[in-house]
């Protein structure tokens, strides 16, 4: 686009004209003229200034930010209203100095829509465009320094990183749930098929807990072991700490992003095998039932260790 | 929790390779089991043969750079590169921002989420990602847009950090200033932070205090990866008991990145040594702590040069308009590793002069300490600070007139691929950057 400097000129001349007469049909009533937009952006000197913090605070006004009538406000009261009104529409930055800007803050917001709007309300009292505004006064009382607006902002996003923080730990705490889940399991299970699909868990983790008897296992291996000599005695089985649980996820073998080449094994869903639901759900089946394994597998452990420390003499368990 | 690495542009794809290598060998080199475990699984994952791949993903709209990072990481034998974890076209496209954001970003973009959602998918949890680029300079920018553009309409989000080493010396390419600012001001919105190597700086403790006659690429991103490095590798603090941090961009950013307007950190990390003066020079605590407090205070980013004059104001005097000279923080986060580590005193950066005054020192400084050793300081204690300033020489750069203005709609060709009004959110979001900073005490 090759436009001259002058044509552009013009064009913000009349679109500034245009604003004013908008702004003035709104019923505003301090509206400055164009030329002094013009002024403004060079600093226009304290008269411009003023006739800009005049219709900041008008704008607020009929808008409802503010509850005061500005032309009752003096010098120093009438900034402060017009920050604590700017406060109202997000305007946090302390640089309201720049007055053509703190404006054009107000028209983005959709300012102009709303007088625009409330001023055809007036016009015509048979048409209703809104409901009734809520009435958002803000007392020019209230503290409002920067300094508590920006701890304020700092302390909600400390709290939003703090929760995210949770939920990283909550993944961990599953994570560490699993492998201790993986870790329950009986070793002819190896770690690496609970990793694959959820079919292959059925068709191995179910059998084998219905094969399984009671006692096998852990427990199986604290029977065998007292027929020989006494085990020495410790806690019953408690969920690794962090360390523990962080070897047994760097030891699982990691999982491929493409499907593996062989699908006897199950692997990762293929294109022709479970969707993503059903192996959802299958997963979820396949936990429970672990989970429940494991709670008898720990009942039966403790019982044996029980056993066996009763049959010692001199010797009490303390359970954990 | 792993780190994905997002590579991008010539600068990102060396400094990232340099900066994978620093902290493996870091992690390997006697340290202790735990460590090395938990920076390997943060880094890296292990192939069907035991192999270490790099969780990353590098991106330049040439091939040469990434060729090279590849070749690199492979004939170290430690490490490698996915083989289909790259992108990367035959031409680039002459500085255009725009043509980075508007036409490359859009035409590769399911390319390119595919190749990042691949890597989030390998790993069991993802603290985060490290997106790696210059936003200011002349070599290649368009990757950078190309991958801001594919981030905003995408739902894998870099929301987690960003590292991008600036510049701040005599402008080499005429767009350099326009592709700064709609870098950052399209960074800011999308990441949780955003840390900045100034390459002035960088070369200065090249040329200063480590005595490299003729720095090369390698040195400049040597350093770069040290400082990193210090940042990224396991660390161990007062309430992990024991076990080495697991969510490493999460508490980084919840440390020093609360404030939404307040993203961007710099990294002061002493001492710089050459490693022939290594065995002739003696450090402790006490003195480390004290050069790099005053860099600090003074904003200085090296351990030359510092002004000793420059004091933080008394108690008395902190409501009065503070010296220009003194720059506040609104956050400061500490890596002491060495020898001796818990007997490193960190109470001299408590001092609620140092910081904002709407933020205590409790709050506003956090510790850690790994126990460990950045490569070759075996023995010699080494203090790294990430502190979050605004540091001066831009925000002067900023203020410059006809730096960057808003650009009439006749003057850069970049305008023909995107709307102005896009530039201008742009300059007024970084406006405000800028001046929220100023406006910091």
């Amino acid at each position: 686009m090759q436009r001259s400097a002058a044509a552009v000129s013009v064009e913000v001349k009349q679109v500034i004209a245009a604003l004013c007469r908008l702004l003035a049909a709104t019923g505003l009533e301090c509206v400055p003229a164009p030329e002094h937009f013009r002024r403004a952006k060079f600093g226009g000197g304290p008269a411009v200034e003023d006739q800009f913090w005049q219709l900041l605070a008008n704008i607020q006004q009929k808008c409802g930010f503010v509850s005061c009538e500005p032309r009752s406000q003096l010098g120093g009261e009438l900034r402060r209203l017009v920050a604590a009104g700017l406060w109202q529409t997000g305007y946090h930055a302390d640089w309201i100095k720049d007055l053509l800007l703190a404006l054009g803050w107000l028209l983005a917001t959709g300012t102009l829509e709303k007088l625009l709007t409330q001023r055809v309300e007036q016009l015509d009292k048979t048409l209703i465009l809104t409901p009734s505004p809520v009435n958002h006064r803000l007392s020019t009382e209230l503290p409002l320094d920067s300094a508590s607006v920006r701890r304020l902002q700092w302390l909600v996003g400390s709290l939003r990183h703090q929760g995210r923080t949770l939920l990283s730990m909550q993944e961990e705490r599953t994570c560490l749930l699993h492998a201790v889940s993986v870790a329950s399991l009986p070793s002819s299970v190896s770690p690496s098929s609970t990793d694959q699909s959820s079919t292959l868990l059925r068709k191995k983790g179910q059998g084998r807990v219905r094969e399984a008897p009671e006692g096998r296992g852990e427990g199986g291996l604290l029977q065998g072991r007292s027929d020989s000599c006494l085990p020495p005695l410790s806690c019953p089985p408690r969920l690794p700490c962090c360390p523990l649980a962080y070897r047994l996820q760097t030891e699982r073998p990691v999982r491929h992003s493409s499907p593996p080449a062989d699908g006897d094994q199950g692997g990762t869903p293929t294109a022709g095998g479970l969707s993503a639901s059903q192996a959802v759900e299958l997963l979820l089946q396949t936990e429970a039932l672990l989970l429940e394994r494991r709670g008898r597998q720990r009942l039966a452990n403790r019982t044996q260790l029980q056993e066996m420390i009763g049959r010692l003499d001199e010797l009490v368990l303390i359970p954990p | 929790m792993s780190v994905v690495t997002v590579q991008l542009g010539q600068c990102g794809n060396q400094v990232g390779q340099q900066l994978l290598h620093s902290l493996l060998c870091d992690a390997q080199d006697g340290q202790r089991k735990e460590l090395c475990t938990a920076s390997r699984e943060r880094f890296f994952h292990q192939d069907t043969h035991g192999e270490l791949v790099a969780r990353a993903v590098l991106i330049d709209m040439e091939p040469k750079v990434i060729n090279q990072s590849i070749s690199r990481a492979a004939r170290s034998g430690m490490w490698r590169y996915g083989e289909t974890s790259h992108f990367s076209q035959k031409q680039g496209s002459g500085n255009n921002w725009a043509n980075g954001f508007c036409v490359h970003g859009p035409a590769h973009r399911e390319v390119v989420e595919e190749l990042v959602r691949r890597e989030v998918e390998r790993c069991d949890r993802l603290s985060g990602l490290l997106a790696m680029m210059v936003w200011q300079g002349g070599r290649a920018p368009e990757s950078v847009p190309m991958l801001l553009s594919v981030s905003e309409t995408s739902t894998l989000s870099p929301s987690s950090s960003t590292t991008s080493p600036g510049r701040t010396g005599p402008e080499s390419v005429i767009v350099q200033n326009y592709n700064s600012v709609l870098t950052l001001a399209h960074l800011y919105q999308l990441s949780d932070a955003i840390l900045v190597h100034e390459n002035d700086t960088v070369h200065q403790i090249c040329s200063q205090l480590l005595n490299i006659k003729h720095i090369s690429f390698a040195d400049v991103n040597s350093v770069i990866a040290h400082q990193l490095g210090s940042v990224l590798q396991p660390a161990l603090t007062a309430d992990s008991q024991g076990a080495y941090s697991r969510n490493p961009l999460g508490e980084l950013v919840s440390a020093l990145c609360c404030h939404p307007e307040f993203k961007l950190l710099s990294v002061s990390s002493i001492p710089q040594v050459p490693l022939a003066s290594m065995a002739y020079s003696s450090f402790s605590w006490p003195s480390l702590l004290k050069h790099l407090r005053q860099m600090l205070i003074s904003n200085t980013k090296m351990e030359e040069g510092i002004d000793w004059q420059v004091r933080p104001p008394a108690a008395a005097e902190r409501s009065k308009p503070h010296s220009r000279e003194l720059q506040h923080v609104s956050g400061q986060r500490a890596h002491p590793r060495g020898k001796d580590v818990y007997s490193a005193e960190t109470a001299g950066f408590e001092d609620p002069a140092l910081y904002s005054s709407w933020l205590s020192p409790q709050e506003a400084l956090s510790v850690g300490s790994p126990r460990c050793l950045l490569i070759n300081m075996k023995k010699v204690p080494r203090w790294s600070v990430t502190a979050r300033l605004c540091s001066a020489p831009w925000t002067a750069w900023w203020a410059e007139p006809g730096t960057c203005s808003p650009p009439e709609p006749t003057s850069t060709s970049t305008l023909s691929l995107g709307s102005q009004e896009d530039f201008l959110d742009s300059f007024s979001s970084l406006e405000q950057v800028i001046s929220s900073y100023k406006e910091l005490r």
